[in-house]
């Protein structure tokens, strides 16, 4: 039986899996990825590549919250940020789509130095609520720039193209929104296993004795900021490069406090709470939707026009079942169930 | 009959059947054609979609309980987007996919509407634009969609000529509050239009940022150059702020607002201040004869919660759903997406008893510029009077 605890070697101690299943589990849910084309319609895609997109910035938010312990309000306007840099590269001054995307990542990561220089001498609400003012003076800055900007009235944003093939439409955007979460995923847990991530595990844990253990808790914590800041920053891009559209009412506050959500959910610190976490949250109303239409069309009326009211009730809902019932979120659920089948019949 | 021949009956029925099967419509079935709509029906515009999914509920009703179109019953889904642009998408890309609608009578606001644009011309769908008439959605002319309004400056336009004419303002000193967009530029526009026509003297175009909530600086703009009459390009809660300020520095000034002045909302609000504007409108109102007629249809058709959210926007609900249930009912039993957007291009002077002006579709736009008419709020009664007919401009 394997007991999972013992690793004999430093290679195990820093390898990506410890073990051949979790490649096994990752290739399966690749190869259903990839195939998902050929079963869902535009709608379905059109959810699969929020849920890609969207667990790009999480996969971010959950470095700096979930591994660094430095938690943020402010990634909302690191959306925002990396949206417009896409659409002002690509439809004003023409740059190639590809390195657009980089770029607004990098945009975003220099914008995150305006909270994470405060970062070094704020710590929990007061740095949330000095993230969270972040995301008002951005969407104000947005407003008001508007030579830049166009103001209220949006940018329409250019399709991407790699090396003259358009990724236009839902299909093609899938596979691309598809290939940057594997990269993203593979980024974050390569960036877990090395001095980086674990210095932000110990400034996590604790501080002061990171710093006592030679940890430089100014650089690290900046570098949270930054590269939380990037990941968003590229999400960012794709959600404009999505939606081909964008204004500022797509990056409510109410962005920031569903991400938080997402890796609660999901499991902070854990890159599969971080994708299990967004794939509850953005499937959450389709799924209310179900439910309604499985209790009566008399209900689902009723609710057709309460959909998003009500899922803000279950953002709370489920948060707080989640931090009294499982703390560790999905990613400790599936963890639990594994250890369960593994240790079975000897396990509690 | 011989075996053979029977059978060859057989199979040209068969043949026929999956013929008809294959002809049959997405959205379309023997008995019913579904629509969808795309409202913001919760958040801060709430008011509107609600409203506007409940003049879509009321025409519905009125059409099924007369026994439907060519003996098929209209039904809708709406979706909530939010007013959030990205979710507009999404809910547009799960009525045309998922739910596999017919038709769109319901687009949301103005920038939501031209993010929804491409995925509504590729699908081909027929569409009805009457909540939010931006210029954008008609130029270039997509040949599925079709918008019911007058261009913006319109809205400002008609109410400086109506004060500059009527309220014995032709040697007073004009101002006007505009929001720095594309739709407050259209409104400075209509509003530079008439003080150039008439040879009235503008003293303040002032511009504010969207979003603002204090005037009180652009309103002591106003009072030092001594406005006697203000053209307010703002919104719901923006226009009460302005009057209160009015109110607080004593200005005697005539005002002329846009439609959305007369949402029983804003009435409200703006009522205090006690100063009666002038609202210009393309749909009729609910304090006027046809728009209550449609108040007591509503009553007999709608839930207490529908008809709790009726204003102009129940009337532009009704309207673009009556017009899509025009465009359908002339295709007769055979509808096709390709018949109705047909039907509709050829569209010409159709009544919506009183509701609007006529409406046409047979123009290089696809756009039914609607004539105007001229409303007065009543503080002491929070309630809206008409002071002229549609007018076209």
């Amino acid at each position: 039986m394997r007991s999972r605890t013992y690793s004999t070697s430093y290679e195990r101690l820093v390898a990506l899996a410890d073990h051949r299943a979790p490649w096994a589990w990752a290739g399966f849910a690749l190869l259903l990825a990839l195939l998902a084309p050929l079963v869902f319609g535009a709608f379905g895609l059109n959810l699969l590549i929020s849920i890609f997109v969207l667990a790009i910035g999480v996969l971010g938010l959950n470095l700096l919250s979930g591994v660094a312990g430095q938690i943020s309000l402010g990634h909302a306007g690191f959306l925002l940020i990396g949206a417009y840099a896409q659409a002002i590269f690509t439809t004003d001054l023409k740059l190639p789509t590809l390195l657009s995307i980089a770029l607004s990542g990098f945009v975003a990561a220099a914008a995150s130095l305006v909270v994470g220089v405060p970062s070094l001498r704020l710590k929990g609400l007061y740095l949330a609520i000095t993230t969270l003012a972040f995301t008002f003076i951005v969407r104000h800055v947005v407003l008001f720039a508007e030579k830049l900007t166009r103001g209220s009235e949006g940018m329409p944003v250019e399709p991407l193209v790699v090396a003259g093939f358009s990724f236009k439409g839902d299909q093609r955007f899938y596979y691309a929104a598809l290939a940057m979460l594997v990269l993203f995923i593979l980024i974050t847990l390569n960036l877990m296993r090395t001095r980086i991530g674990r210095a932000w595990l110990a400034l996590r844990d604790h501080d002061i004795a990171a710093r006592a253990m030679g940890i430089d808790l100014m650089r690290y914590k900046l570098l949270a900021f930054m590269v939380s800041a990037f990941y968003t920053g590229v999400a960012g891009a794709l959600t404009a490069l999505h939606t081909r559209f964008i204004n500022v009412d797509t990056f409510s506050v109410l962005v920031s406090i569903e991400a938080l959500a997402m890796i609660i959910v999901g499991g902070m610190g854990r890159v599969l709470g971080a994708l299990l976490g967004t794939a509850l949250i953005v499937m959450l109303p389709e799924t209310l939707s179900m439910a309604f239409g499985l209790a009566g069309d008399g209900v689902r009326t009723l609710m057709a026009d309460r959909i998003y009211e009500v899922k803000g009730l279950m953002y709370g809902v489920v948060i707080l079942l989640f931090l009294r019932l499982e703390p560790e979120g999905l990613a400790g659920i599936w963890r639990k169930s594994k250890r369960f089948w593994v240790q079975w019949p000897l396990s509690k | 009959m011989s075996l053979n021949h029977l059978a060859a009956a057989l199979a040209a029925a068969a043949l026929l059947a999956s013929g008809a099967v294959r002809a049959q419509e997405v959205g379309v079935t023997a008995t019913e054609i579904l629509l969808g709509e795309v409202q913001p029906m919760s958040g801060p515009a709430s008011l509107i979609g609600k409203a506007g999914a409940a003049g879509s509920k009321l025409a519905i009703a009125e059409i099924n309980a007369a026994g439907g179109i060519n003996g098929r019953k209209l039904r809708a889904i709406y979706e909530d987007d939010g007013y959030v642009p990205a979710r507009s998408v999404s809910s547009v890309k799960k009525l045309i996919d998922s739910d596999k609608v017919f038709a769109l009578t319901g687009t949301t606001g103005s920038s939501h509407m031209v993010a929804m644009l491409p995925t509504i011309e590729e699908a081909k769908i027929p569409t009805i634009v009457h909540m939010a008439p931006n210029p954008a959605v008609v130029s270039p002319r997509r040949a599925n969609v079709f918008m019911i309004g007058p261009d913006y400056d319109l809205a400002g336009y008609a109410p400086i000529k109506y004060i500059a004419e009527k309220m014995n303002q032709k040697g007073g000193k004009f101002g006007i509050l505009y929001q720095d967009d594309d739709f407050g530029k259209a409104l400075l526009a209509g509003y530079q239009k008439a003080v150039k026509e008439l040879g009235l003297n503008s003293v303040a175009e002032i511009a504010f940022k969207r979003g603002a909530k204090d005037f009180s600086a652009e309103v002591l703009t106003l009072k030092d150059k001594g406005v006697s009459a203000v053209y307010l390009g703002t919104l719901t809660t923006e226009s009460a702020a302005v009057m209160s300020e009015f109110k607080r520095l004593d200005m005697k000034v005539a005002i002329g607002t846009l439609w959305a002045g007369q949402l029983p909302a804003a009435i409200k609000l703006a009522s205090p201040a006690g100063y009666p504007y002038l609202i210009p409108d393309y749909y009729a109102s609910n304090y006027d004869a046809p728009g209550q007629a449609l108040m007591e249809l509503a009553k007999k058709h709608l839930s207490a919660d529908d008809f709790a959210n009726f204003n102009r926007y129940t009337v532009s609900g009704y309207v673009g759903t009556k017009v899509i249930a025009e465009g359908i009912r002339r295709c007769g039993a055979t509808v096709t997406r390709v018949c109705v957007i047909d039907q509709l291009s050829k569209l010409s002077n159709y009544s919506t008893g009183g509701l609007t002006g006529p409406i046409s579709f047979n123009n290089p736009k696809g756009q039914a510029v609607l004539p105007i008419k001229l409303f007065q709020t009543e503080p002491a009664t929070s309630s809206v009077k008409s002071v002229t007919d549609f007018i076209a401009y």
